[in-house]
């Protein structure tokens, strides 16, 4: 123990959250100075997942970057294929079929229910309510297996193809893919019911990780972290993609600023999602399912956005004529929320660290393809000097 | 010869003594976590024995040979004695509980209090244990442990005398005693006293929402992070001993001791009150989620403590006494 | 709480809903993406399987006397793109799912197709 004192004075301890550490499921390092039980400081180091994927998809043709993007996560695996296959289409000039973007939205809105629901049970977990972990995780494998009938595998599913869908909904698995939801969103109702009841969850996450409209808007954060501190932001809504703009649906937005809020967006935009995909397997048009598209692509420069399940996720395209991408760039959702970290620790609880880091459901490996972007704009956010020459080193 | 010595002497290791008692640490570790795995949709222990009986015993073993580590800056004496006084203390405790028939190995008027003090020092230990450690996840799990003491050991104690209150003794047996000779149950006359009693309890054994000083997310192992093989092992056994001891103190003062029902063996109707006990703490630990230590403090001197006294307050006015 | 002591207990008599795993195996789904095998009489070594592998995982040799070709498991992704793109439909995805080794060598597989008759 290294007794510090921090910018007032006081002593303090240091304790170190991660790089490895079982409140966090990916290496990414958190140092909290705390006094007592309260945090007074938080010193992130992001990095430890770096793989480089966005210069290997500089030396990778495009049907192949498909699937190098497709790794970028492991949860929201459709979202960044989509947003890949988007920007492509768009250098390219392709116009898909009416088919393939309604099941592109079939996929991402199935990958939104198994990702919220894992987040519910990460949640659960980290409050130490690993009953509830346990029955999410197992209501969520209903949807996982419905991917898997669909696309042929749980988690990569590699629906997207530039120009389209690779694989075609039947109606019979349409049908099935209804009578599972339906489950799916008896046991959602139960879970909102016994979250908005359960006295020891309210304590846990009532007023805790706060983080207010104002701070939320200016730290960029996105995704549900956004909506429950009640800005209606959806890319789904404002820009529609895919088939969004012919599909009904409510942006679900919360105004109460805390962790609460934060799993009531997420558990109810499941109850939403469920709505979004029994109507577009319903208004499935007939057609093709995927146009040709050339395997070069002309020079241009493309941004592509889309709401990923953690948030908007942004990629960058620049072409130069070949069948290769020139630069390509990926901007996570994760990366946007975790400068909010800050404001809603400082000031907390210890024991409201784990929580609170896992409210903004962060997806290291999908944000750490730069290290330490934006970091510097926040005071508490800059990295010491010693910080600095130690990682100067290390390189 | 025989009466003397070696009948005392079976009692005392075998039957009630240390090898029943820690048969039935493991027996009951094993029906908690396959409780707590049914209630979670799972198998729990599986292949160790029938239906992985053995399987908390297999772990024992397994830890026991493991390497025995001591970690550079800790202070040797604590660190060496704790994890033997943690898995000593319960077990003496236990032998002040009546298993079969009216009186316990060891008993004497005022045992009861004996029994709270060894509450009281198992946290003590628990305290040191980490606190001797350069670990600072030790450090703020033993501090997080002393502090969750403070919280719930005056409402135990209350609740525990109310049934002593009842029956004018300070001694278990003569509680068991008492309830055998009057043909009742505490908890019919004092349920707010054996609810207050059980949820202390789910704070001695460290079980959600009272797992605050081992809360694995937020400080890894809590106090026990320095801890492996042999100490960890007897830390494990502790622990076991310590949920026996919780279930069948609960048995003792409030479910009717060790009774004779038609013709079971009051021993057999012993241990099943002790299953019944621990099945309720599996099902309560696995419903909640964990409190902070904020909370929990202020919940327990909020409602606990001014509850318990409520309870003694009835029982001083004849309500349920 | 209330609703989850009920629903708790509800489950306790339930049963378990996980898998012995490796004693009960779970059926795959039609169309699930395993290793792909290569129907090697009806193929004509043109190659594209290989130059669309977003991973080379797919070697292809053709020599007058024979086609090879040459597939490393521990490479592969199963994103089915081979597949795909295989102009005489020569390439399926299997079922298999317990794929691990602790030998790499076991990893490869190579088919061949005699071409001198």
């Amino acid at each position: 123990m290294t007794p510090r004192k921090d910018t007032v004075g006081r002593k303090t301890t240091s304790i170190p959250v991660g790089p490895q550490h079982p409140a966090l499921k990916e290496p990414e390092s958190f140092t909290f100075e705390i006094d007592g039980e309260t945090i007074v400081d938080v010193i992130p180091r992001l990095g430890y997942v770096h793989r480089g994927i966005e210069k290997a998809m500089e030396s990778r043709t495009y049907i192949q970057n498909l699937y190098l993007a497709e790794r970028i996560c492991g949860i929201c695996s459709h979202s960044h294929t989509t947003c890949y296959a988007q920007g492509v289409e768009e250098l390219l000039d392709v116009k898909i079929p009416d088919r393939a973007n309604f099941i592109r939205v079939i996929i991402a809105e199935l990958e939104r229910i198994h990702s919220h629901m894992l987040w519910l049970g990460v949640a659960a977990h980290e409050i130490g309510f690993d009953t509830l972990f346990m029955h999410s995780w197992l209501d969520r494998e209903l949807v996982m297996d419905l991917l898997e009938l669909i696309s042929g595998n749980r988690v990569n599913y590699a629906m997207n193809t530039i120009g389209g869908v690779r694989r075609n909904i039947s109606d019979d698995g349409g049908q099935k893919v209804k009578d599972s939801l339906a489950d799916v969103e008896e046991r959602m109702k139960h879970y909102v019911e016994v979250i908005k009841t359960d006295q020891s969850i309210r304590q846990r996450t009532k007023n805790i990780g706060p983080l207010n409209c104002t701070p939320a808007a200016d730290l960029c954060a996105a995704g549900p972290t956004l909506r429950a501190s009640g800005i209606a932001r959806d890319v789904r809504k404002d820009d529609p993609y895919a088939a969004y703009g012919e599909i009904p649906f409510d942006v679900i937005s919360y105004d109460g600023c805390d962790l609460f809020s934060r799993t009531l967006v997420r558990c109810e935009e499941i109850l939403e999602a469920i709505k979004i995909t029994d109507y577009a397997i319903d208004n499935l048009p007939e057609g093709a399912i995927r146009v040709r598209a050339a395997r070069k692509v002309p020079e241009g420069r493309v941004v592509s956005r889309l709401e990923a399940p953690r948030g908007e996720l942004i990629h960058y395209c620049k072409s130069n004529g070949t069948d290769t991408p020139e630069r390509y760039k990926v901007r996570a959702p994760t990366l946007a929320n975790v400068l909010a970290l800050g404001n809603m620790l400082i000031g907390g609880n210890v024991a409201d660290i784990p929580i609170v880091l896992a409210g903004i459901d962060p997806c290291f490996s999908c944000m750490d393809r730069m290290a330490f972007v934006d970091t510097k704009s926040d005071k508490r956010w800059t990295w010491t000097q010693e910080d600095l020459q130690r990682y100067a080193l290390k390189c | 010869m025989l009466d003397t010595v070696v009948i005392p002497l079976v009692m005392f290791l075998i039957f009630p003594g240390v090898a029943f008692l820690l048969a039935m640490a493991f027996f009951l570790e094993w029906i908690d976590r396959k409780t707590v795995a049914r209630i979670q949709r799972r198998y729990g222990p599986l292949h160790t024995g029938p239906s992985g009986i053995l399987q908390p015993f297999a772990d024992f073993l397994k830890l026991l040979q493991k390497e025995d580590i001591i970690p550079t800056g800790v202070d040797k004496k604590v660190f060496i004695l704790a994890p033997i006084l943690i898995s000593a203390l319960p077990l003496t405790a236990l032998f002040l509980i009546p298993f079969a028939g009216p009186s316990a190995l060891v008993w004497f008027e005022g045992d009861l209090f004996l029994i709270m003090f060894i509450f009281t020092l198992i946290v003590l230990v628990v305290f040191l244990a980490g606190y001797c450690t350069t670990s600072r996840f030790s450090v703020i799990g033993s501090s997080r442990a002393a502090l969750q003491m403070l919280g719930y050991e005056i409402p135990m104690g209350l609740a525990m005398i109310g049934p002593a209150l009842l029956a004018g003794s300070l001694s278990i047996s003569g509680i068991g005693q008492w309830q055998m000779d009057n043909g009742i149950w505490t908890v019919l006359l004092q349920p707010l006293g054996f609810a207050i009693l059980v949820t202390c309890m789910l704070a001695e054994l460290e079980f959600v929402p009272f797992d605050i000083p081992e809360a694995e997310t937020e400080i890894v192992g809590g106090w026990r992070t320095e801890y492996g093989g042999r100490k960890l092992a007897l830390l494990k056994l502790g622990h076991d001993l310590e949920l026996v001891l919780a279930s069948a103190l609960i048995t003792a003062l409030y479910l009717g001791g060790a009774q004779q029902i038609w013709i079971i063996p009051s021993i057999f109707v012993f241990l099943a009150k002790m299953l019944l006990v621990t099945l309720l703490f599996s099902l309560l630990r696995a419903v909640f989620a964990r409190m902070s230590i904020a909370q929990m403090l202020s919940g327990m001197w909020k409602y606990m403590v001014p509850l318990a006294i409520i309870q003694i307050l009835l029982i001083q006015l004849g309500i349920g006494g | 709480m209330v609703k989850m002591i009920r629903n708790a207990i509800s489950f306790l008599f339930q049963g378990p809903a996980t898998r012995k795993y490796p004693y009960e195996k779970s059926e795959v789904p039609e169309g699930f993406r395993g290793p792909p095998t290569w129907d090697i009489e009806r193929c004509t070594g043109c190659g594209i399987c290989a130059r669309v592998c977003p991973v080379d995982a797919i070697e292809v040799e053709r020599t007058d006397e024979k086609i090879v070709v040459t597939y490393h498991l521990d490479r592969c992704t199963f994103c089915s793109q081979c597949e795909e793109s295989c102009p005489r439909d020569v390439i399926r995805m299997s079922k298999e799912f317990e794929l691990a080794d602790f030998d790499r060598e076991k990893m490869t597989t190579e088919y061949v197709q005699d071409r001198t008759d």
